[in-house]
């Protein structure tokens, strides 16, 4: 098994911190992960692309990832081209982007615990949350992984990722 | 950052999976191995090393002095003469500031002192561009220098680990290569651990104190001579290097054999892009090909012995040239094979499985010669 995911955000929104927190997560569970940032200069507010590799076997290529299975949407603006089998996506209203899609309103559950920076909403715990509930990684694992990734910063992370994983809706 | 996380577990000799990328795998095992004195100057791809250790020489983590210079030629300059004192030293850089400190890789080399440098590899100017190839780290080449190259960020941990090892073992500075960006930035899991490495031990010390001028200028016979004894204790640093890979990972020595023993069709690569190399030589070996991989973990010394036991066709997948020609389809040719040629990925250029199962089948088939991958 080898999962292929690609994270469309925008700099800022926290989609690389999202990557590695989901990778974390997955390699607690006793699987390989590999979290790819857009190689390159990030821009606050530019589209941005981060990666995700999932497997039960060691990860050798690290070349990008052109044909996702799945795909993460943090801003539901930004145009796609994707024939992905399942997405998630931070969206009020339902929005369908793949055969199976799940959706939450992340910024709305950032803004509920407070997480922003330099105004504005950094959805990363949420998200987190709404993936690791797509991919079946025990809450437990993406638990662990926030408090290694952030530390004493966790508190409203882990609350937001919590309400996220338990609300996050199937379409 | 993981803080505790990264202290606990290791000291007892343990193994502790965590997810790092092979710059924080690196500033790990330069953690572990306690240098005295750490000398840089940022640049991308390379700077989250030294963010990393200055970090934790902030936090107390690490005891070192962390000397900030203007230039990559003084961070060298730092480096020789903490060194020559006998200071356990280390440095990291990329690109043009790899070719800033050129002169001094020669000044360290050829003084015989032990230091450790990591390189993200990546391409120079001009055209400008950050990204990753090999045209930077062959620069070292001829400097007399140690050049490894992992392929991983768990090779990335135990090869610099190793690296102080060598280094101080025979008196030659070791460069530990990573790929920029698709190893430097991407982060993946690592058991991290704690090897037994000797007390610094080194040639010669000289201290501000001592009454004696080193690197003279020579006349007569004593410069060939110098550069001689060091070309002959570079060629026998790869018993050291074979003899030690058991304690630093278990990787191979000179060279990783991936589905050797039976291929009529050799591909001959060297860095990160090898593993995707191999999953295209899996799908082509699905498809009945006697394919293998000759994975060069070492620039220098060069694995002339593994190279010249290579039976068929050889094909080198190259990341830097030097003419139209890649630099390892040269260095390859020099062992006695007639090797093909393909360079790929420079300047970043994303080269994939797919992209793979295409070369290695135009080899396979005949079809190449020497060409560029565009």
């Amino acid at each position: 098994m080898l999962l292929e995911i690609t994270i469309y955000c925008r700099g800022g929104q926290g989609g690389v911190t999202s990557a590695r927190l989901i990778a974390t997560a997955a390699m607690l569970k006793g699987l390989y992960a590999q979290a790819i940032p857009q190689f390159g200069p990030e821009r606050r507010g530019a589209t941005v692309n981060a990666y995700l590799r999932i497997s039960d076997n060691p990860i050798r290529r690290r070349s990008s990832i052109r044909n996702p299975q799945g795909i993460v949407v943090f801003d539901k603006r930004i145009e796609l081209n994707s024939n992905a089998q399942f997405g998630v996506i931070n969206s009020a209203d339902p929005a369908k982007i793949a055969e199976k899609t799940y959706y939450l309103d992340a910024t709305r559950i950032a803004e509920k615990h407070g997480l922003f920076h330099a105004g504005w909403a950094v959805i990363s715990a949420p998200m987190s949350g709404a993936i690791a509930k797509a991919l079946e990684i025990e809450f437990r694992y993406l638990k662990e992984a926030i408090l290694r990734e952030l530390g004493e910063r966790a508190e409203k992370s882990l609350e937001a990722a919590k309400e996220a994983y338990e609300v996050v809706e199937w379409i | 950052m993981q803080g505790d996380l990264q202290t606990k577990g290791h000291r007892d000799g343990t193994r502790v999976r965590v997810l790092l990328t092979s710059n924080e795998a690196i500033a790990e095992a330069v953690r572990i191995a306690e240098p005295e004195v750490i000398a840089a100057y940022p640049i991308t791809p390379q700077s989250p090393i030294v963010e990393r250790l200055a970090e934790m020489i902030a936090s107390g983590d690490l005891r070192a002095s962390f000397v900030r210079v203007e230039s990559e030629h003084s961070a060298m300059a730092v480096i020789h003469g903490a060194a020559t004192a006998g200071a356990r030293v280390f440095t990291a850089t990329s690109s043009h500031g790899l070719a800033y400190m050129y002169e001094m890789c020669w000044w360290i080399a050829g003084s015989r002192l032990p230091a450790v440098m990591a390189v993200a590899t990546r391409s120079i100017g001009a055209p400008w561009n950050i990204h990753g190839d090999h045209t930077d780290i062959v620069l070292l080449r001829d400097t007399g220098w140690i050049i490894g190259m992992a392929e991983t960020a768990q090779e990335a941990f135990d090869m610099t680990l190793q690296a102080f090892f060598v280094s101080e073992e025979v008196n030659i500075p070791f460069a530990v290569g990573i790929d920029a960006f698709t190893m430097s930035h991407t982060a993946e899991v690592v058991e991290i651990w704690n090897p037994k490495i000797p007390e610094r031990r080194q040639a010669y010390r000289v201290l501000p104190t001592d009454r004696f001028a080193v690197n003279a200028v020579t006349m007569g016979k004593a410069r060939m001579k110098a550069r001689y004894d060091l070309a002959v204790d570079l060629e026998n640093s790869a018993k050291i290097i074979e003899k030690s890979d058991a304690e630093f990972g278990n990787h191979g020595g000179l060279v990783e054999k991936y589905r050797l023993d039976d291929a009529d069709y050799v591909v001959v690569m060297m860095g990160g892009w090898c593993g995707d190399a191999k999953d295209a030589i899996d799908v082509l070996r699905g498809e009945g090909y006697k394919i293998g991989l000759l994975r060069l973990r070492f620039l220098r010394p060069f694995p002339k012995k593994a190279v010249k036991e290579l039976s068929g066709e050889v094909l080198v997948v190259d990341k830097g040239n030097s003419d139209i020609r890649g630099v390892l389809g040269i260095e390859v040719s020099s062992c006695g094979i007639e090797a093909k040629n393909v360079v790929a990925g420079i300047g970043g250029v994303d080269v994939g499985v797919e992209d793979f199962c295409r070369i290695f089948k135009n080899f396979v088939e005949g079809r190449i010669e020497l060409e560029w991958y565009l």
